[in-house]
């Protein structure tokens, strides 16, 4: 893991060269600015704060697709992956600082939402912190687990388009749609074992999320999502040795 | 520093690599010569670990490829066909950056990096992002990254491609100043780069090694025959004639002219015969206006090995024809 640190500041870098990280920031700030102008304007309370984090979990589904794109793809499509991979750098270290690389860039791009709860403070509101910071850790293991499911779709094509919108796809299915599906998933196969719609509820993002709404920091939510920043560097390792019998 | 087993790579239906089989010692500089899909960027993929070969074992240094990768990663230096960077970085923080990657230690980066950037003539571009330089400074960046680790072992796709012909010859000069340092396994399509640095030469064909040795040897090896040219004023028949006389010719055409016949003339190849068809000639009054032995070039090699009706081999003149017959395709390649 010595090669880590090297790694990660590049990647991290490499979205501060891009314009299009900048474009992508500054239509993160203006849809979570107007998301919570719209959500504070009607409520005025401690529920802007759970309602917010409900909203940016959407729009994260948006935004951390455009993330994390490029993060394999594009040095697939270059070339530049065959350099990194022929470099004395393991597969792990290399999944892992992209991940990381592109988990410090959201952290910074969420980072001036946090704005927000003083712009409560200033229109007489008295926000619980504990609320805003749980909201906020909650936020971050999302985007994290986020970012770890768009890594290893991101290293499965060269073309970083296909990239996004499949992440969209599935970030969308497993914050939202499966949402929808957990009481009509009752008559699958095994239904005497298998309680599927716990399964589902348990898969799916927003359940995670709720807790931290009210200002709880469940550890059992925190180890659900780094199981799923797990699996998603495991599969971006296997996808990146996958090479090895393509 | 390399041995080669029985390699095979199959991509999905095409066997790009079909049991090659060699071995490269120390400080050798081996050119990999063949043809647009012959099979030497997979070989070459398959040195540096890009991926594993289908079959068969391919070590550097005493490390297997597959089941040592990293030992064997530490110890090359490699650079694509298509030289992939970074277009966002600075040639020197690109080099600096590759150079932490591939381990050479913080105190000796800097020195390392203004080492090759001085050998590879990037001075002038140091601080310039990447993405803006011409092909041929993105290609000795390429390189600088390549060499920055004192590699053991470099392997170069096709390095001069695309440089102009002052940044060919430079290139070259570099490669065979490295070739003093470190083992070297380049591919190219230039022939004549080959002969200039290149200590043995690999051959491959169909993903199949078809020759090996060094320049000389191989030319050698495959010249069944002497060539001559001769340029002769008198008249024709007889002069055919005459020369067909002399022991020793194998093979014979004449191109009638008015005034200067041309003839084509092969021999055994373990004589010199230009004496004896100079004496021929001037001794039966004729003129001589031109006597010179055609040697076999590395070109003709490479044309006749790979060319692709395998049945066919040899070329060159045809055997003795007592008609004047057009002058046999090969041989009247450029000398
Ligand atoms: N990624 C790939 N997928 C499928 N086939 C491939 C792939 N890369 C190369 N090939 C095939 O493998 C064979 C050998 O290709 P290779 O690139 O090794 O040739 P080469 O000797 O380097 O040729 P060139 O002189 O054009 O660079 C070719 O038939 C090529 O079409
Ligand atoms: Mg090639």
């Amino acid at each position: 893991m010595t090669n880590l640190p090297a790694l990660t500041k590049r990647e991290f870098t490499a979205y501060f060269y891009s314009p299009m990280a900048y474009v992508i920031a500054t239509g993160y700030l203006i849809f979570s600015g107007l998301s919570f102008y719209i959500l504070l304007k009607d409520t005025r309370d401690a529920n802007a704060m759970r309602n917010l984090l409900t909203f940016l979990g959407f729009i994260h589904t948006i935004f951390v697709p455009m993330v994390t794109m490029r993060l394999i793809a594009e040095e697939r499509k270059t070339g530049t992956l065959e350099m990194l991979v022929t470099a004395p750098v393991s597969d792990v270290e290399i999944a892992v600082s992209k991940f990381l690389g592109a988990l410090g860039f959201t952290v910074l791009m969420i980072a001036p939402t946090l704005l927000y709860t003083w712009i409560i403070t200033r229109v007489g509101g008295r926000p619980d912190y504990g609320l805003v910071w749980a909201s906020y850790i909650g936020l971050v293991c999302l985007t994290a687990a986020y970012i770890s499911i768009g890594l290893f779709i991101s290293s499965t094509t060269a073309n970083q388009i296909i990239a996004a919108i499949l992440t969209f796809v599935v970030l969308f299915t497993v914050y939202f749609l499966l949402g929808f599906f957990a009481g009509s998933v009752r008559g699958l196969p095994w239904k005497d074992t298998i309680n599927w719609p716990e399964v589902v509820t348990y898969v799916h993002f927003s359940s995670h999320l709720e807790s931290f709404g009210k200002g709880l920091v469940d550890t059992r939510d925190i180890v659900y999502f780094l199981s799923v920043v797990g699996l998603g560097l495991f599969l971006t390792v296997k996808s990146l040795e996958s090479r090895r019998w393509r | 520093m390399i041995e080669v087993r029985d390699l095979v790579k199959k991509y999905a239906g095409v066997t790009a690599v079909d049991r090659i089989t060699f071995s490269v010692e120390k400080g050798e500089i081996v050119g990999f010569l063949g043809k647009n899909g012959a099979g030497k960027s997979t070989t070459m993929k398959m040195l540096s670990c890009y991926f594993p070969p289908t079959a068969g074992v391919a070590r550097v240094a005493g490390f297997d490829c597959v089941t040592q990768s990293m030992e064997v990663r530490r110890r090359i230096g490699y650079m694509p066909e298509s030289v992939p960077l970074y277009p966002d970085m600075r040639v020197e923080e690109y080099l600096t950056y590759r150079a932490r990657l591939k381990g050479v230690p913080r105190r000796e980066r800097a020195h390392a990096v203004n080492e090759v950037v001085s050998s590879t003539g990037l001075m002038d571009v140091r601080r310039k992002l990447i993405g803006s330089l011409s092909k041929g400074y993105r290609q000795r960046t390429g390189l600088a990254e390549a060499i920055v680790h004192k590699p053991e072992l470099l392997i170069l796709d096709e390095p001069t491609a695309g440089l102009d012909p002052g940044q060919i010859r430079q290139v070259r000069e570099l490669i065979k100043e490295l070739g003093k340092r470190t083992t070297l396994l380049l591919s190219t399509h230039i022939l004549n780069e080959v002969e200039l640095t290149a200590t043995r030469i690999l051959l491959i064909h169909r993903g199949r090694l078809v020759a090996s040795g060094t320049p000389g040897s191989l030319v050698g090896g495959h010249q069944t025959a002497r060539r001559y040219y001769l340029e002769v004023r008198g008249p024709g028949d007889a002069v055919n004639a005459a020369l067909q006389a002399i022991p020793n010719v194998t093979g014979l055409s004449w191109s009638p002219a008015a005034d200067w016949h041309g003839f084509k003339l092969e021999s055994v190849p373990e004589f010199d015969l230009r004496a004896e068809l100079a004496k021929t000639v001037v001794g039966n009054g004729w003129d001589l206006r031109e006597l010179r032995e055609e040697k076999m070039t590395l070109e003709d090699l490479f044309v006749q090995i790979t060319r692709t009706d395998e049945a066919a081999p040899g070329g060159g003149v045809t055997q003795i024809r007592p008609a004047p017959v057009e002058p046999a395709p090969a041989a009247g390649g450029p000398a």
